[in-house]
């Protein structure tokens, strides 16, 4: 008969490592978001690099309510 | 055995717990956000009452768990959840004069396992869950919030090098009305679970519901109204000190922080581990500021925050033990009614106290500490 470990720590470090990720990640987008923003809004950069930046902007700003919508969905889900 | 009054004075008793739970924790959610100034206060505090009361529908992991991992559920009454909630009550409000950010999570934990350990000694609590599903959590949440804060700041500050201060400033600041509110929302998941635990285990004792009952829609709604109305009433001596007192906060680093706190709280919500929203939110203020280079953190704040982390179990069982002796004492129902009373003088005796020193909406961004001290911080976190 096995003994039960009294911390399961392969759950902790699940949790651990998604917290981790999780919290980078969306910081980093929008941050990345930020700065198309801040591209986009300088006279003077070329019009090109400008459009380029609204781009950059409209799809980080994409993948961060596809990832905040996937979250709600993911927990609510498994609730 | 059926006793119809002594469960409705348990469900009140429960619900001002969660009221409290409300006030205690708004700091939380929200005061990264007013001391940038992303938010006015009455207009933050408003937000996160609401999206609390959201958070609060979403999850039903952690519920489960308070009441079936930490204690005997074939030893728990009626009295000893009364005396739990009385304990947890007693030290919520002492920490929030002391404007000390305390973990709820862990008064009412240690306010139950003290009334159980008068009543059964130590067999009736299940020492292995405690540990491993209470303890080491919540010794390694902040720790894991420090390090995701910081290294979002460290990565937000390298990718905006070049952003202009103006773009920055505004965008960081909307962002901290998004991260204040999915904060919220994970402090609702988390927070008024454990409240909806402790009323379900309470109708399991009266034997209102059977033993490994679901949590009844009506507990859901009534403790997710509670604690959505004590976050409107916000505890702004504790917004303070969290967002004052600890180190300077620019929108950036409250928007690092608040996101770090969201994902370590989501994800252990998920995953029915009972963690301190308290804990990880300070982790995460106080590793932006280690993560800036040259700002300086109050450390002894964060020392005597810690010494308050980690009396509250304890102290909190002492007050359980206690409340659960004398009403035993007393005896019956009349005991409780009795500790009852007890309890409400003692917190409207400190809410008057209180009025001697006032923080509310329109001081509590008001410089914290020397003046010349906060120009210095001021003055470095600008370059």
């Amino acid at each position: 008969m096995t003994s039960t470990p009294l911390v399961d720590w392969s759950l902790l470090g699940h949790v651990i490592l998604v917290s981790l990720l999780a919290g980078v990640g969306i910081v980093a987008v929008f941050s990345i978001g930020l700065v198309g923003l801040s591209f986009a809004r300088n006279t003077q950069m070329r019009r090109g690099i400008r459009t380029l930046s609204v781009g950059l902007s409209v799809v980080m700003t994409g993948v961060l309510i596809a990832v905040l919508w996937w979250g709600f969905v993911h927990i609510t889900t498994k609730s | 055995m059926h006793n119809t009054l002594l469960l409705v004075i348990v469900v009140l008793v429960a619900l001002a717990f969660d009221f409290t739970n409300g006030f205690h924790d708004t700091a939380n959610a929200i005061a990264p956000t007013i001391a940038t100034g992303a938010l006015k206060p009455r207009m933050a505090v408003a937000l996160s009452s609401v999206f609390n009361l959201v958070g609060a529908f979403l999850s039903l992991k952690v519920a489960a768990t308070i009441a079936s991992a930490l204690v005997a559920q074939n030893l728990v009454t009626l009295p000893v959840i009364f005396a739990g909630l009385i304990g947890a009550i007693a030290w919520n409000v002492t920490t929030w004069y002391f404007a000390i950010p305390s973990s709820s999570s862990h008064a009412l934990i240690g306010g139950v396992i003290g009334a159980m350990l008068v009543l059964g000694g130590g067999h009736s609590v299940l020492w292995s869950g405690l540990v491993s599903k209470v303890i080491i959590p919540a010794g390694l949440a902040p720790l894991v919030a420090l390090v995701a804060a910081g290294v979002a700041l460290y990565s937000a500050r390298r990718l905006t090098a070049k952003v202009d201060r103006e773009t920055s400033t505004f965008g960081y600041r909307v962002g901290q009305i998004g991260s204040s509110s999915l904060l919220s929302i994970a402090h609702g998941t988390n927070d008024a679970q454990k409240t909806m635990g402790i009323v379900t285990l309470a109708l399991i004792a009266n034997g209102t519901l059977s033993s490994n009952s679901s949590t009844p829609a009506w507990v859901v709604i009534s403790c997710a109204v509670a604690i959505a109305l004590g976050t409107f009433f916000g505890g702004w001596r504790i917004i303070r000190t969290m967002g004052k007192g600890f180190t300077y906060l620019t929108p950036q680093q409250g928007f690092a922080a608040q996101i770090a706190s969201s994902a370590v709280i989501l994800t252990s919500s998920h995953m029915g581990l009972p963690l301190s929203t308290t804990h990880v939110a300070t982790g995460s203020i106080v590793g932006v500021g280690v993560a800036t280079p040259n700002q300086p953190v109050r450390w002894r704040l964060v020392r005597d925050v810690a010494l308050a982390w980690i009396i509250t179990l304890p102290a909190a069982a002492l007050f359980g033990a206690f409340s659960y002796y004398s009403a035993h004492v007393i005896g019956g129902t009349f005991g409780v009614m009795v500790l009852a009373l007890v309890a409400a003088a003692y917190a409207t005796f400190l809410v008057r106290r209180s009025r001697r020193s006032v923080v509310n909406a329109t001081n509590v961004n008001d410089v914290w500490g020397d003046p010349v001290e906060v120009a210095e911080v001021k003055t470095v976190v600008a370059a």
